[in-house]
């Protein structure tokens, strides 16, 4: 096979990758760094389909549908573990979670990051409470 | 196909009995039910891999012989292993009933097991990644169950976080082995690869990029430099138990997954494997056995000590790139071998004895390695056993890890090549390092007198544990010779199977179809594509 035959998938998905790496890295937040690692998936399960269809059989997309499953399982973890890490210190910042290092070394003091501008002021969606008969009004029967 | 599921019995039911408990435990809650649940399905296990480990995989036909699963002597090795230590960590762990997830917790721990054996077994990329992934789902499961603090959280999101980008750097990796070579299957991957004309022109530019990638990823299954990062803090941060689970379970699955991928299936890229070998292993023995001399947490000192044991392996992985001369004692993959089963007995062994003074709550814990002081006088037996393991984890003679840094050291020294005779006096000093900070451990036992009560359940599985594995370690250290038989038996297994041609007459039908079922067909718009492309470089 020629490289040629893939040469602009294989771009796209290592560009892929790349930004997925660069934003692991980069970010603080526990989400973003794990939706960079989805899209780090991603570019691999298009070089997948390109080699697949390029080499003419179906290892790729079988490959690339057990990339996709296994990441979905991981998703589901990395769900409920940020929902718990987020209870204890009520910010998704991984800055918060540097307790166990090296004896004797400190922790680096992250950068103040500015916070967004966040409305406290709380509006409450306009459904009607499940379970709750509706309170309504005296009955009147129409006979007009 | 169905001899396929019924050599894989054993990881079939284990996974089957998981699922089961995971479903159940929703409803039963803590109960004393669950360790002997872990023990019957790893006796299952057991059973069924009796009856299927002489299974021979069919052979007549090159369709046949390229499976997903390998049927070799060394799966079979590894998947016994598996059994062994998870029925081992299961021992440790069973005083846990009482916790509130306990039957997701045994869930776990077996599934971890039918992970490494699935590692083992495995002959394609597909399933490969697959039960690579079954060892670190539930291990991110299990790091946030087993302790309830923020510690042991911030261990489970470090882990975690570190895990799945080392398995995208992984799959990327296996994504251009299988661009490079044109299939999934191991075997097919050496076949092709070695057919002259099926060499196709990738391979000098993408071939050293799947190597390294793919040595990326189980590079931090084995917690090898420069991966090695979590495994201080994860270690720290979860219990004994967890910590002995990690420090086998992934490690060997890695090396397992390095042996097959990087020194069988994709032959001629050897040269790269051994320099990256060569490269990692000096940084992971040297940086792990100077951080270990550091440390004062135990499980931390641990930590660093398998990230050095990784560096020893890493010694055998290069060995084993290399061709062995013929009549050596001992190849670089029976050294590996051996060294897995000393590396099991002491880790496990060793993480045992630490976690046997935590079981009782009136007792003093062992966490630092103060807390080591006086137990040779306070509690003589555990502290001998002790001895003897960290006499293993040193490399000193009349116990199975010296035979296992033997065999390592001389694999490298039996290729004859320069730099790995150099990488053995490399790891020999670093053996005399490492001695260091285990023998700091026994002249605390002895040397120092101890402080407050020490307490320890003799009539308890975790005790048992200790005593086999330490009397193991000791026996097959004098007497190493059905381990290093096993070892060489599995080894030339592995490399008679790649060895072996997949049959000529069925061979070029066949694998030809594997790779070739609907050769590639530029649409017109791609046609013009490339046209341009040509015309641009």
């Amino acid at each position: 096979m020629p490289v040629e035959f893939v040469r602009n998938y294989l771009i796209i998905s290592s560009v892929l990758f790349s930004i997925g790496a660069a934003g692991f890295v980069a970010r603080r937040n526990l989400i973003t760094m794990f939706l960079s690692v989805e899209l780090m998936l991603q570019g691999v399960a298009l070089s997948l389909v390109a080699f697949g269809r390029a080499w003419g059989n179906y290892h790729g997309e079988v490959f690339a549908l057990f990339v996709i499953a296994v990441a979905a399982a991981e998703a589901a973890i990395a769900l409920a573990l940020v929902l718990v890490l987020y209870r204890h210190r009520h910010s998704l910042d991984v800055f918060w979670w540097q307790q166990l290092r090296e004896p004797g070394t400190t922790p680096p003091v992250p950068e103040p990051v500015e916070e967004a501008e966040v409305s406290t002021e709380v509006h409450w969606p306009k459904l009607p409470p499940a379970g709750i008969e509706p309170v309504r009004e005296k009955e009147t029967i129409d006979v007009g | 196909m169905v001899d396929l599921f019924l050599y894989l019995t054993p990881e079939l039911l284990i996974i089957l009995l998981a699922s089961a408990a995971y479903v159940v435990a929703a409803w039963l809650g803590p109960a004393r039910l669950w360790p002997w649940w872990a023990l019957v399905t790893l006796a299952c296990a057991a059973g069924a891999l009796a009856v299927v480990s002489g299974m021979e995989g069919p052979e007549d036909t090159a369709a046949a012989a390229v499976r997903a699963v390998s049927y070799d002597s060394f799966a079979v090795t590894l998947r016994w292993l598996a059994l062994a230590s998870g029925l081992a960590i299961v021992a440790m762990a069973w005083y846990r009933a009482e916790l509130a997830t306990a039957g997701e917790y045994y869930a776990s721990l077996v599934l971890l097991v039918a992970g490494l054996g699935l590692v083992a077994a495995a002959n394609d990329l597909v399933l490969l990644f697959a039960s690579l992934e079954l060892i670190s789902i539930p291990t991110y499961v299990l790091l946030y169950m087993e302790r309830r603090d923020l510690e042991a959280r911030e261990a489970a999101a470090k882990y975690f976080y570190l895990s799945v980008l080392a398995s995208a750097l992984f799959l990327f990796g296996a994504a251009l082995a299988y661009g490079v070579t044109g299939s999934t299957n191991f075997r097919a991957m050496h076949e092709l690869l070695l057919d002259p004309d099926r060499l196709s022109t990738s391979v000098p530019s993408l071939g050293p990029m799947a190597i390294g990638l793919l040595l990326a990823g189980v590079g931090f299954k084995m917690a090898a430099v420069p991966f090695h990062f979590y495994a201080g803090d994860v270690y720290q941060g979860t219990s004994n138990v967890m910590a002995a689970a990690l420090s086998w379970f992934p490690k060997a699955a890695g090396l397992v997954a390095a042996v097959r991928v990087l020194v069988f299936a994709l032959p001629g890229l050897e040269r790269e494997v051994a320099w990256l070998s060569w490269v990692i292993a000096v940084a992971t023995m040297t940086l792990g056995n100077t951080m270990a001399l550091l440390q004062t947490n135990v499980r931390r000192l641990m930590a660093f000590s398998g990230v050095a044991h990784a560096g020893y392996m890493l010694v055998g992985l290069g060995a084993a790139s290399l061709q062995a001369p013929p009549g050596a004692w001992f190849r670089g993959v029976d050294s590996l071998v051996l060294y897995l089963v000393s590396y099991a007995l002491m880790t496990i062994g060793f993480f045992a004895v630490v976690e046997l003074f935590g079981q009782n709550p009136g007792g003093r814990r062992i966490e630092s390695i103060d807390d080591f002081a006086g137990l040779g006088q306070q509690a003589p037996l555990p502290a001998a056993l002790a001895t003897v393991l960290l006499i293993s984890l040193i490399g000193l003679p009349f116990t199975l890890g010296f035979w296992g840094k033997l065999s390592v050291f001389y694999a490298a020294i039996a290729t004859r090549d320069a730099r790995y005779v150099v990488l053995a006096v490399i790891g020999l000093l670093n053996a005399a390092i490492g001695a260091f900070y285990y023998l700091r451990i026994i002249a605390y036992m002895y040397l120092r007198s101890g402080y407050g009560r020490v307490e320890y359940r003799a009539a308890s599985p975790t005790f048992a544990v200790v005593v086999i594995t330490a009397a193991l370690t000791l026996l097959l250290g004098i007497w190493p010779r059905p381990v290093a038989q096993l070892a060489y038996r599995s080894a030339t297994a592995v490399q008679g199977a790649f060895a072996r041609q997949i049959p000529e007459h069925t061979r070029r039908h066949d694998v030809r179809r594997q790779v070739s079922t609907r050769p590639f067909r530029p649409t017109a718009v791609q046609a013009a594509v490339g046209a341009g492309h040509a015309a641009e470089y």
